[in-house]
């Protein structure tokens, strides 16, 4: 202190000799009696006041005189308040403040999901983290598929969670359930999600027990949040082997409103001169699609329309299974529209309002022909229509703490239609689909919390309601870890190429039990969840007969899963590992007996690496997972070794490397993807043929990926609008 | 040393009403009890180091804030407080908790003082704090918004030479390939520091930190 502060300081001391006062002093205390240091004590409108000492004293030296209030408050407690009239004694104010439940401390109800969100910072994953999870280019469920409870399916798109087919997953954004959320289905073909993660600023992925605002997903739900502002107007180019696009959106000045758009043409022409496929395509994947978003902020809520328009082409020629000579030819011509808009608005303080419209149509246009030598041996050539209306509404009312209740409604009108010429006739199935769903987040402290909810459904094609409580509870253990438990009912709808065929199937169902541990503490995640899953009602059906369809199937799936994040012991590496274990049989679909499912494996397992070096600006990330054989059905064999085969184990291994760089005032990211990088053997399953060869068994085939290896080569430039100028306007 | 500077602190901060007790102040005795309020903790946040001196500045500045309601430099040197903060702690888990805390004085100081240079920058030094935290999934999304924030306080006042500091600041800790490092650095300290000799504060309680930092990042860029 030089001789200048020792003045200050005793002219100060001084004056306080002059001025009416009164010492107030005390103690800052939770309610765990430990002392909280740091504490703002004050005076209401007055300079008097103090902060806490590390053991939680305080004193200081008041000269207010008249009733006053007294305020102590600290980050992460509720304010401490008290009316106090300053005499000429001494006040001791010993204040013990309660915590607040804050989102950051409060225990989260996890079991059976998996967010990536940038916005809560307790997430496992982060929006990136779907984006540059190698062995794809930014497909959603491709990245979702290195988790526990997914299944390493090939042939077909979709989510495969616990025992579940990919039907049994629903896609949802903004809360409204997508009717055609992948491409058209190929034959043994996995064909990829129509939106690109970079639409989301959240992903939940949950592989069961979801909450009462979702239904018609069987055993999973993927829920995407679409999103809010951008923070800049700019301009991106997509330019890769596959795929030529341009994308821009437009903050306005005053940046409460947004527009965007795109153009895409993908075309796998070059790509497939290049890297020869197994089919022998006629039309290689050639898709347009174009999209729009507009943003708008209200003064108490949000705007948001996406549309989405697609046309795509596929055709190709493979030799039957069914011989050597034959010949199918496959073509798809599919066109998809899907829109949806949302307003979501706080009506006062306490309630707040989501509500959405969406409309989706779905056109598929296949033809498939079997040939033996220029002959047309046997065709079948539908045209498959969906069109789904949709409306939502969900009330929210905030309740003290974090606690909240939710109650909302939503409305599907479902047509779809089928034509074919000659084979079935033209049918056309409507259903108008009603839900309502109440639910309650309770945070009893900020140890403890419970998610209740029930959900009604009912369908008018089917004529039934269902009934589906859901129920999740989370205990925070200590700081770093928790305890999750959840169970739920679900309902499904059957599949439409069932309803086409009998109207008086009724909802499939599911009961799940799960149990979850996570323990997150310094860049380190690790989880562990076990689950049982009882389902009832799947439907069935005779070997080779369709038309006897009933709902008698059932099966269960139980299992554990093991999920391991770290991103603390190598400095710069973040690597997770995932593992699977799956035990599941069920009598469903064409199974004679409940047996185990054959897309599903019993041991699952994957390991993502990351590292970014930063000195050459690269994010290199490799993807490696792994499924045990897969069951398969083999004709050749007796009913009662009905899927007693196993596929051979599977293995691959991705890597992608992200190369970032500024040229002049735009972001470029080079991106180099390839897939299978060891060149594994992979078969996801086995096809027969319906009728026997000259020596009487049928022969059969694997279906494996189309080209050993994938590889994909891009460069996306993000071109800002450089808009300081009217910053001020 | 920093015990008596606290304690020095404490009872410089209790003894502020006694300045002006009298109940019929004046507007000018209440703007001088203010000002004087203002530049004693000033003062000791020249030479604040650790966070309880921080904790105990933000506290006071607080306070005053309040009994002032009007004034905005209040609440932007306790946003800056935890700002320091923000950016220092070891214990990255707490970045965001700081952050927020430092948000929402800012907030409170923009409410009072529209369209201000230094609350947009202290904006922006909040965003490269919050970067810090996991900087593979943020950097994309909040340096753009820092960049813009920046922007913004450099148009709003171009004479203000903190926008430079947070962006040299911030530049220098970027990979080369991203736009950053040492030789795209050098040019913005230089203007920075230009800007700091240039520089005339409002008045003795409006900010005016960060030359010290500013000379010691032109050290950095230059290789010896």
């Amino acid at each position: 202190m030089n001789s200048k502060n020792l003045l200050l300081f005793f002219s100060l001391l001084l004056s306080l000799q002059l001025a009416a006062q009164v010492t107030i002093s005390g103690f800052v205390k939770n309610t765990k009696q430990e002392p909280l240091a740091g504490a703002s004590i004050s005076l209401e409108n007055s300079y008097s006041g103090t902060t806490s000492a590390a053991d939680g004293s305080f004193s200081f030296i008041a000269t207010d005189t008249g009733t006053i209030k007294i305020l102590i408050s600290i980050t992460g407690y509720k304010s401490f308040e008290q009316v106090i009239t300053p005499g000429t004694s001494p006040l001791v104010i010993n204040a013990i403040l309660k915590e607040s439940i804050t989102e950051l401390k409060a225990v989260i109800l996890t079991a059976g999901s998996f967010e990536a969100s940038d916005k809560k910072r307790t997430t496992v994953l982060k929006s990136i983290d779907i984006v540059t999870t190698a062995g794809q280019e930014a497909d959603i469920v491709a990245a979702l598929k290195t988790l526990p409870g997914a299944q390493q399916v090939g042939e077909t798109e979709g989510l495969f969670v616990r025992g579940g087919t990919g039907a049994e997953t629903k896609v949802f954004i903004d809360g409204m359930m997508v009717s055609n959320p992948f491409y058209s289905s190929v034959p043994d073909i996995a064909q990829r999600g129509r939106f690109s993660p970079l639409l989301f600023k959240g992903t939940i992925f949950s592989s069961g027990g979801y909450s009462a605002q979702y239904g018609q997903g069987l055993s999973s739900a993927l829920v995407l949040e679409s999103l809010d502002l951008p923070t800049r107007s700019e301009t991106n180019w997509v330019i890769s082997s596959a795929q030529l696009s341009v994308t821009g959106q437009k903050l306005n000045q005053s940046k409460n409103g947004s527009i965007g758009g795109g153009i895409a043409y993908s075309n796998l022409a070059p790509y497939f001169n290049v890297v020869k496929q197994k089919y022998d395509y006629t039309k290689a994947p050639e898709l347009i699609n174009t999209e729009l978003h507009v943003r708008q902020k209200t003064k108490k809520g949000m705007f948001k329309l996406y549309g989405y328009a697609n046309h795509n082409t596929i055709a190709f020629n493979k030799r039957s299974v069914e011989s050597q000579s034959w010949l199918d030819q496959f073509k798809l011509t599919n066109r998809n529209i899907y829109t949806n808009l949302t307003y979501t608005s706080a009506l006062n303080e306490k309630w707040k309002l989501y509500s959405g419209v969406s409309f989706s149509y779905n056109k598929d246009n296949i033809q498939r022909y079997t040939l033996a030598k220029d002959t047309v041996n046997n065709y079948f050539l539908p045209n498959l229509t969906n069109i789904t209306g949709q409306a939502r509404i969900v009330f929210t009312r905030n309740l003290p703490g974090l606690s909240k209740l939710n109650i909302g409604a939503e409305w599907q009108y479902i047509t779809d239609k089928v034509d074919a010429k000659d084979s079935i006739p033209f049918i056309t199935i409507h259903d108008s689909y009603i839900a309502s769903f109440a639910e309650a987040d309770i945070y009893i402290t900020s140890k403890f919390a419970a998610r209740t909810g029930v959900r009604a459904d009912h369908s008018s094609l089917l004529d039934q309601t269902t009934l589906s409580p859901r129920i999740s509870l989370a205990y925070k253990l200590n700081d770093k870890s928790q305890v999750s438990a959840a169970y739920g009912d679900f309902y499904q709808k059957p599949e439409t190429n069932y309803l086409f065929r009998n109207r008086h199937l009724s909802f499939t169902k599911a009961a799940h039990f799960i149990f979850n541990y996570q323990h997150i503490a310094n860049g380190q995640t690790l989880r562990l969840e076990l689950f049982y899953k009882n389902y009832d009602k799947l439907i069935t059906y005779p070997l080779n007969d369709l038309t006897k369809l009933t709902n008698n199937g059932d099966g269960y799936a139980r299992g554990i899963e093991f999920f391991w994040r770290d991103k603390k012991t190598f400095k710069g590496f973040d690597y997770w590992i995932a593992y699977s274990y799956l035990d599941t049989k069920r009598k469903f679909l064409y199974y004679p007996y409940s047996v185990q499912p054959d897309f599903t494996a019993t041991h699952t397992a994957s390991l993502v690496a990351k590292k970014f070096v930063e000195s050459i600006s690269t994010y290199f990330s490799m993807t490696y997972s792994y499924a045990s054989g897969r069951p398969y059905y083999n004709p050749n064999r007796p009913l009662t070794e009905f899927m007693k085969d196993r596929t051979i184990d599977y293995n691959t291994m991705g890597f992608q490397l992200n190369f970032l760089t500024q040229i002049s005032k735009s972001y470029v990211v080079f991106i180099f993807n390839m897939s299978n990088v060891l060149g594994s053997r992979q078969v996801y399953t086995y096809r027969f043929a319906t009728i026997q060869d000259a020596d009487g068994t049928y022969h059969g085939e694997a279906i494996t990926p189309l080209a050993k290896r994938f590889f994909f080569v891009g460069a996306y430039l993000s071109i800002g609008v450089d808009r300081r100028k009217s910053v001020l306007d | 040393m920093k015990k008596q500077i606290v304690i020095a602190g404490i009872l410089i901060t209790c003894s502020y009403n006694l300045f002006a007790q009298t109940s019929a102040e004046t507007s000018t005795a209440v703007n001088k009890k203010f000002i004087t309020a203002m530049e004693a903790n000033l003062k000791i946040l020249d030479t604040a180091s650790n966070p309880a001196t921080f904790i105990l500045l933000a506290n006071n500045f607080e306070r005053i804030g309040k009994a002032e309601q009007k004034q905005w430099q209040p609440f932007y040197h306790a946003a800056f407080c935890y700002a320091v903060m923000a950016l220092n702690t070891p214990d990255k888990s707490k970045t965001d908790l700081l952050a927020d805390k430092a948000e929402s004085y800012l907030t409170l100081a923009d409410d009072l003082e529209k369209n201000n240079s230094e609350v947009s920058a202290l904006r922006a030094m909040i965003l490269y704090a919050r970067v810090l935290v996991d900087p593979t999934s943020r950097w994309q999304t909040m340096s753009k918004e820092a960049a813009d924030d920046l922007a913004k306080a450099k148009e709003q006042n171009p004479a203000n030479p903190r926008p430079y500091l947070i962006e040299a600041n911030s530049k220098l800790r970027t990979p080369e390939g991203l736009g950053g490092g040492p030789k795209t650095t050098k040019p913005i300290i230089e203007e920075c520091l230009n800007k700091y000799n240039a520089f005339v504060p409002e008045n003795s309680i409006a900010p005016n930190w960060g030359k010290g930092q500013a000379e010691k990042l032109l050290k950095a860029v230059n290789p010896q």
